[in-house]
């Protein structure tokens, strides 16, 4: 039998061990028997296998494993996550005991990339790896919560404190102008992108998005490695320009079966209130604003008009946030039940998650199960087969605002903005003395009715084929297939369903995803020079389907509208149904080659072709290569013991981007209706959008340089990476000029360049005997430019749900994220003015607002061009960057016996947020909208010539400025978990093996000088991420978990 | 080897070859819920598709997923009637719509979104039209049908090229369905003479009534032929715009006389064949309850009607009793009128009461209503002495339940929009006939209108004719048409091409008449360049060969 190579070894680890079982061609002539340990006990689960053949076993829960080896001569390889790999040879006793160390030797640890596996040692690219047991003290829904503070390189950020909120992740910053700037996902194999339309969603009243990945179990998962640099991502092509996420869930192993149990409850509460104003002084700013409104004014003097304002004792005077929100509840199961025989082994798990939102009536419920097979069909032939469906549920009405009038506000917002005296009575809107508009956000969390399911399956199969040895046959092929029905009724008596007498709204969207791909992998080893081979082909087409409906005028309301929608009087929205589809061929290939294990070279080469683009722009190619030199493999450091490892790496390579909606390259019509003479609505045809038969691929050109270090006998680990990334063809929504009778065009236009710093420092500080202090730290610096914008002057950043809409621009020479408007310059004095004939004018040389008479009180800004007049076109410049200077986190671990203590601490420094949502409470969201107590008692007043807050009835307050620019820097207690592991010994006699408590503390202390609910946003808009509207604050978490092996 | 392997290794190349055959057909993209341009305008119905598609932009909730309501939904309205005598925004509510305000005090400026997108909106009609002008003419149909499709097409880029030309000026000529995307702009002239082509084409080709009742005919056209002449002729006599120095908007190319020569056959024409008539009462003009009825005047509509497409007009963000809008069918009361308008009126002109009334009352249980055409019409209150609660009520929208039972929402209304009516012929073929030298002829059609706004009483004819009367003939003229299109959308461009809008500026009245009325920004703010709005800003930074109009 020819000698394997190291790297087949490798494949073979990954596509099979610990599971694979093959039967040895030869028979086997020697049993060899031993025990694994580490510095604990015995461990189970550790591969064994005997060196150049196939022919593995694992240990059992005792660490005992037995096996035959083919002759005495044989080398036994033992390997297990999380610890070195270890080679033995079978000695004259037949019995082969080991000492794993953990993670002693991490330059082996086995690291999976893009459509294999590698040494750590062996990489040439950047990867972050971290591991499930890491991810898993996070208690969050998603595991991209999880990864928050444990990569260098990858910024987390959740949108907001909702339950399966949508969660972003950028890679080495933002390099696209379009929605598609997160990673890809790899999941077991299965490559998929994040499209936040597979959960449905009306849009009617929410602008926030849903992570569809949520519905991925974090507990199923073993490891996730991050890969950033080109020449880790560039085999995924097209697909891989924003970084690649590789998940892998866990395995069976054989002959052990385990059956796991985890379980945590946890209680959430806000971790910040807002103080708004009670009864009596809302009365008072009432009657401040309009001393005639007889609702909240006295007439004491007899005649017939209001001269006092009216006392508010003995009313309710409501506190909606303490009335609205709730210590929130989470339970999480979770049953994993693995095992096998020698040929089969197999892994399944079924989960379930029910985490209350703060809000009452909102919660997030997730079912789960999977299966995951791997059988040895012959000792060439392995197939294996997973299956992981789940689904989940978002429970409860919109949380924030809309984008359109009666839906404005959402409940986050209600909560502060509602008025907390003179409240209809349940269910009466039409008491209300300020409009049938507004009424108690309780009876609109009590009566409206939202309910979001999102069905995933993923069913994939695979099969290796031996062909000779070091050269396997992969093939792959799956489906991932989405369901997801959002339905919505809002009754008559809730201010949404008033107008309309009831509104009732139904979406759908159905997705179904699937791929083939097929690799020849051929590795080899001749000597000094070690080599693998990869090349391949794949196949991926998406189809997309969505419906969506409103009704209006429901007669019966004792039954939720929307379940009988054909009791609509009439369709605010007639049926409509999208279908939409896209596919992608590629063909790759990877060569990596090693010389004496010293200098390493990857060099990847793909030919992507995508649908989306126009007819001749389809393809593009998309090589890489890198190189890595281990400087301590070279003779003259082998004298030396302080390095074990140092290693040079540089790499450069190109990646593109497809994420945009398909068909922008062809010219459309639209359906646009137009009354007919009937009165009802006919149907016309008309053109949508112009040919753009050259739109082609975005491409990202990424240069890393790295060195990674470990010293002390791995106590020290050291990476560092320097990177530029140049994104060019960017494409975009771009604006056109209208005489082409078209508003926007997909274009490629321009560059935008991130270059940074990323560092991570992984120490064991103390050793001892029953001691260990561990730490890691990472910290990133991205700076991010754009350097072009084609012919395109600037590109604008609109939002909805806010009378401030126009929030941004996206200009050439500053980074992605910035927002566009005034510079605040203080409030306008009485000092600034003449009083003449009663009124207030302007003193010569103050500056004056164009199309305002400025007043005292009002928002006062600089006059950048010196005209003596602020105007918007030449008074706005940049004045916030979302963009942190920094980013990082700092983990600490602590074990003490059988305790461990775990403590991450995670920030973001120097980005700012733009705190749009402050105008609504500072008195410029409409006369009834209560204000914080801060505000009111602050507010200027002739008395309080302060130039910190506007009038109560100052002007200026929707006007984009640097007034509602903060700095959002914080510093974060995010997780704090202490475990006790109970003695495996001691419950060995209840047929126990292994039983874990702990206490888990999130969001336990957040250092910020940020005044809205929580500095951690992340808009829906990718160009302007830091920008807040009042959104769902986040919860401080408490959870107390339970953790048994059987 | 063993031949196994030799097998596996040729089946596993096959294998990774498989597929780049099929790879052309997978990458070609086939749409499903649309069709492409290409695959549409092939038959009879694709025609009349077409065409309704260029009727749309009329009152297009948005453009291609942009803006929100450019035309006479909404915006169009701000465009046509803010800024002078008529009407004025009220501070206080329009301080969330500073696009909106900015619109109606003069403090716009290039980036105001709204001018973006009814600029956008109009080009989006022009394509639209010039679509059907390129590909309908060699669908195989009915011949006469066809004739009549693309004769309407060419009046909808009539349309939209001279409410380019009256709002911008002179503006890229956009005459194909593949336009040039940094063509400068054409001139005044052009815009004008292109306009005034495709009119003329469609008063050929087009029968007396369409077959689509409340769609566009010959007189439509021929009505706009009238309207552009009187357009270019009043401005070129009135100098409008000389003192900008710029040529691109100059009508110095314009030969008067004939200008209004030509108005004048135009209207005749109108005046003896059409078969147009004055709609009485007056204000069944403006109601939905008789909008079927309203058509034997009004010869150009943009159509509403109910349904989940928006077929409406957010009557409520327009002028309208304010208050109440979800219970008694008031309005946001953000536009109110001025009491230069009203003062036009003489109390025993119908036409003043049934334009004007106080605030409209919340209660729908106590508010009293009357009921036109089986519609319940909630009554506003009375206008106070002070003139302070005054609002205008041409246009008044029936119970907001009942508009929610069929399907228009309680913040929009079914009222179809009257563009061009037979009474502003009347008025246009007044001036055409003075302009011609007969002033006498012009002053009997003043009494047709004036009859039908005193409900036939000669008696009162004669109290307000002599009221009205005033020796400056075009002065009267101009008080005549804001009484009878108080609101309309015409004021603001008869102010400007008679040249007179800077001074009836100046002498408004600037005290407040309402607590947030606002004149005196309005004062302060207009300068002789704000006759023409400015081009938008996106659209200079997407085409470097624009030019912006003088002082933006």
């Amino acid at each position: 039998m020819p000698r394997l190579s190291f790297f087949s070894f490798i494949l073979l680890f990954y596509l099979w061990s610990p599971t694979a079982r093959a039967q040895s061609p030869v028979t086997p002539e020697v049993i060899v028997r031993g025990t694994v340990k580490d510095s604990k006990g015995p461990v189970r689960g550790v591969s064994v296998q005997a060196k150049g053949s196939p022919i593995t076993t694992s240990t059992d829960t005792g660490g005992n494993y037995t096996i035959k080896v083919p002759s005495m001569r044989s080398t036994l390889v033992f390997s297990a996550i999380g610890y070195g790999a270890v080679e033995q040879p079978v000695t004259s006793s037949r019995v082969v005991n080991v000492l794993l160390s953990e993670r002693a030797t991490s330059l082996n640890d086995i690291v999976v990339v893009g459509y294999g596996t590698q040494k750590k040692g062996d990489l040439t690219g950047s990867v972050s790896s971290i591991k499930g047991a890491d991810l898993q003290q996070s208690k969050a829904i998603s595991f991209m919560e999880g990864m928050q503070g444990r990569a260098a390189g990858v910024q987390v950020t959740s949108t907001s404190g909702e339950p399966g909120a949508a969660v972003s992740i950028n890679i080495r910053g933002a390099n696209s102008f379009n929605s598609g700037t997160q990673p890809l996902y790899v999941i077991d194999g299965v490559q998929m992108d994040v499209n936040n339309g597979e959960v449905a969603s009306s849009g009617f009243g929410s602008t926030s998005l849903s992570n569809p990945l949520a519905s991925i179990n974090p507990a199923d998962i073993a490891s996730i490695e991050v890969l950033k640099d080109a020449s880790a991502t560039a085999i995924f092509g097209s697909r891989g320009a924003n970084g690649v996420v590789i998940v892998t869930t866990k395995s069976g192993s054989a002959n052990i079966s385990s059956l796991e149990v985890n379980s945590f409850v946890g209680i959430g509460r806000a971790n910040k209130k807002f103080h708004m104003l009670g009864g009596q002084d809302y009365a008072d700013y009432r009657y401040f604003t309009n001393p005639l409104d007889a609702s909240f004014a006295v007439d004491t003097n007899g005649d017939g008009k209001p001269d006092k304002v009216r006392d508010m004792t003995g009313l309710p005077s409501h506190d909606w946030q303490k009335e609205g929100m709730r210590d929130a509840l989470s339970q999480n199961y979770n049953v994993n039940y693995s095992g096998g025989n020698a040929r089969t082994t197999f892994a399944t798990s079924a989960g379930y998650m029910n985490q209350q939102g703060l809000i009452k009536n909102n919660s997030y419920e997730r079912y789960n199960l999977s299966l995951k097979i791997n059988h040895t069909a012959t000792n060439r032939l392995k197939i294996g087969t997973s299956i992981n469906a789940s689904q989940a549920i978002g429970h409860g009405p919109a949380s924030n605002g809309g984008n359109s009038v009666p839906n404005y506000n959402g409940l986050v917002q209600y909560f502060l903005l509602s008025k907390p005296v003179l409240v209809p009575d349940a269910g009466d809107l039409s008491q209300d003395p300020d409009g049938a508009s507004f009424g108690s956000p309780i009876d609109f969390l009590n009566f409206s009715y939202k309910q979001s399911p999102f069905f995933r399956l993923i069913a994939d199969l695979t099969a290796d084929y031996r062909i000779i040895n070091g050269l396997n046959l992969n093939v792959r092929g799956g489906g991932i297939l989405t369901t997801s029905k959002n339905k919505e009724f809002y009754p008559s008596n809730t201010s949404w369903g008033f107008a309309g007498n009831g509104v009732a709204i139904l979406n759908t969207s159905n997705t179904s995803n699937w791929y083939q791909t097929s690799t020849l992998t051929f590795t080899r080893r001749i000597k000094d020079h070690a080599f693998t081979l990869l090349g391949g082909f794949e196949l991926n087409g998406y189809t997309g389907e969505t419906f969506s409906m409103q009704g209006q005028g429901f007669d019966i309301q004792s039954i939720n509208a929307v379940d009988n929608i054909a009791t609509a009087k009439i369709l605010s929205q007639i049926p409509t149904t999208n279908k939409y589809n896209y596919n992608r061929v590629s063909q790759f290939g990877r060569v990596n080659y090693s010389w004496k294990d010293r200098y390493l070279l990857t060099a990847t080469l793909r030919r992507d072709g995508s649908s989306k683009f126009g007819q001749d722009h389809k393809y593009a190619w998309f090589p890489s290569a890198a190189l890595a030199w281990r400087l301590s493999n070279e003779s003259f450091m082998l004298r030396q013991n302080v390095f074990s490892d140092i290693k040079l790496r540089g790499s450069f390579g190109v990646t593109g981007n497809d994420r945009i909606p398909p068909y922008q390259s062809l010219a459309t019509t639209a359906n646009t209706f137009y009354s007919g003479s009937s009165g009802s609505a006919t149907l016309g045809i008309s053109p949508n959008s112009f040919a753009n038969p050259g739109l082609k691929w975005e491409t990202t050109y990424q240069y890393d340089g790295g060195v990674d270090v470990t010293l002390l006998k791995d106590r020290v680990n050291f990476t560092a990476d320097l990177y530029l990334k140049q994104t060019k063809d960017l494409l975009i929504q771009a604006d056109v000029s209208g005489q082409t009778g078209y508003l926007k065009q997909w274009q490629n236009l321009g560059q935008v360049d991130n270059k940074g710093l990323e560092l991570a420092l992984n120490t064991i500080n103390l050793r001892l005997r029953n001691f260990t202090w561990s730490s890691n730290f990472n910290i990133s610096f991205n700076r991010n430019k754009v350097r072009s914008l084609g012919s395109v002057g600037y590109i604008p950043v609109n939002i909805t749900g806010s009378t401030i809409s126009a929030v941004g621009r996206v200009i050439k020479g500053q980074p992605i994220g910035t927002a566009y408007g005034y510079v605040f310059d203080g409030i306008y004095q009485l000092s600034d003015f003449d009083l003449v004939g009663g009124s207030y004018v302007l003193k010569k040389g103050v500056t004056s607002i164009l199309g305002r008479t400025a007043k005292p009180g009002d928002f006062k800004y600089k006059d950048l061009n010196g005209d003596g007049v602020v105007d918007n076109t030449h008074d706005y410049k940049i004045i916030s960057n979302s963009n942190p200077l920094h980013y990082g986190g700092f983990t600490n671990n602590f074990q003490y016996k059988n305790f461990e203590l775990n403590v991450l601490l995670q920030w973001s420094y120097g980005n700012d947020i733009l705190n749009i949502g402050r105008y609504r409470y500072e008195a410029g969201g409409g006369y009834f909208a209560n204000l914080t107590e801060d505000y009111w008692n602050n507010a200027w007043t002739p008395g309080n010539p302060t130039n910190k807050y506007a009038a109560v009835m100052g002007q200026g307050k929707t006007d984009i400025s640097s007034y509602y620019v903060e700095d959002g820097s914080y510093l974060r207690l995010k997780n704090v978990t202490l475990s006790y592991t109970l003695n495996p010994s001691f419950l060995k006699r209840a047929g126990i093996a292994g039983c874990r408590f702990y206490v888990t503390g999130e969001n336990l202390y957040t250092w910020t000088k940020y005044s809205g609910f929580d500095p951690e946003i992340a808009s829906y808009s990718p160009l302007l991420p830091g920008i807040d509207n009042i959104s769902y604050p986040r919860a401080r978490t408490y959870t107390l978990g339970l953790n048994v092996k059987f | 080897m063993k031949p196994s392997s030799i097998k596996y290794i040729c089946l596993s190349v096959i294998l990774l070859a498989a597929g780049l055959a099929g790879c052309k057909k997978l990458l070609t993209e086939k749409p499903s819920s649309f069709l492409t341009t290409d695959q549409f305008y092939k038959t009879s119905s694709d025609a009349e598709l077409a065409i309704t598609g260029v009727y749309e932009i009329l009152n297009a909730v948005d453009v291609q997923g942009n803006g929100n309501q450019p035309m006479w939904g909404a915006t169009m309205q701000y465009l046509t009637t803010m800024g002078c005598d008529e009407q004025i925004g009220d501070v206080t509510f329009l301080a969330g719509q500073p696009n909106f305000l900015s619109l109606c005090n003069y403090t716009y400026t290039s980036e105001n979104t709204l001018l973006w997108y009814t600029y956008a909106a109009l080009y989006a009609g022009i394509n639209r039209a010039n679509f059907v002008i390129e590909r309908v003419p060699s669908i195989d149909m009915d011949t006469t049908r066809r004739g009549q499709i693309v004769a309407e097409a060419r009046f909808f880029r009539g349309l939209y090229y001279s409410y380019l030309g009256w709002l911008w000026g002179g503006v890229p000529l956009a005459d194909s369905s593949v336009v040039n995307p940094t063509a400068p702009r054409a001139s005044m002239q052009q815009i004008m003479q292109h306009a005034m082509a495709d009119f003329s084409y469609a008063y050929n080709r087009l029968p007396a009534r369409n077959k689509f009742d409340g769609r566009v005919n010959k007189y439509t056209a021929e009505g706009f032929l009238a309207k552009l002449n009187l357009y270019i002729a009043s401005c070129k006599e009135n100098n409008v715009g000389q003192s900008l120095s710029f040529p691109l908007n100059s009508f110095d190319w314009v030969d008067a006389p004939s200008a209004y020569q030509q108005a004048l056959q135009y209207c005749k024409d109108i005046y003896t064949n059409s078969g147009y008539t004055l709609l009485k009462p007056f204000n069944y003009l403006f109601l939905a309850a008789t909008k079927a009825t309203a058509r034997s005047e009004h010869m150009m509509i943009v159509q509403t009607g109910p349904g989940g497409n928006q077929e409406n007009i957010v009557y409520s963000y327009l002028a309208g009793p304010a208050g109440a809008y979800n219970t008694t069918g008031g309005t946001y009361g953000w536009v109110r009128p001025v009491r230069e308008g009203y003062n036009r009126f003489n109390s025993i002109d119908g036409r003043r009461s049934l334009s004007f009334s106080g605030a409209m009352p919340t209660s729908a249980t106590t508010t009293p209503f009357e009921t036109i055409g089986g519609y319940k019409y909630f009554i506003p209150s009375a206008i106070v002495t002070n003139l302070s609660n005054m609002s205008i009520c041409k246009w008044r929208l029936d119970n907001p339940v009942d508009r929610i039972n069929r399907g228009v929402p309680n913040w929009a209304g079914d009222i179809d929009w009257g563009v061009l009516r037979y009474g502003d012929v009347l008025l246009m073929f007044a001036e055409a006939k003075y302009k011609t030298g007969d002033e006498t002829g012009a002053r009997a059609l003043f009494s047709e209108l004036r009859t039908r706004a005193v409900a036939g009483d000669l008696t009162k004819l004669n109290t307000i004719t002599t009221a009205y009367r005033k020796t400056d003939f075009m002065q009267e003229l101009l008080d005549e048409r804001s009484r009878e299109l108080l609101g309309e959308g015409w004021r603001r461009f008869d102010l400007i091409r008679t040249g007179k809008l800077k001074s009836v500026l100046a002498a408004m009245d600037n005290s407040a008449m309402f607590p947030r009325e606002d004149v005196k920004t309005i004062q302060s703010n207009f300068a002789d360049n704000k006759i023409w709005y400015p081009l938008p800003s996106r659209e200079i930074s997407t085409n470097s060969n624009l030019v912006q109009n003088p002082g933006f």
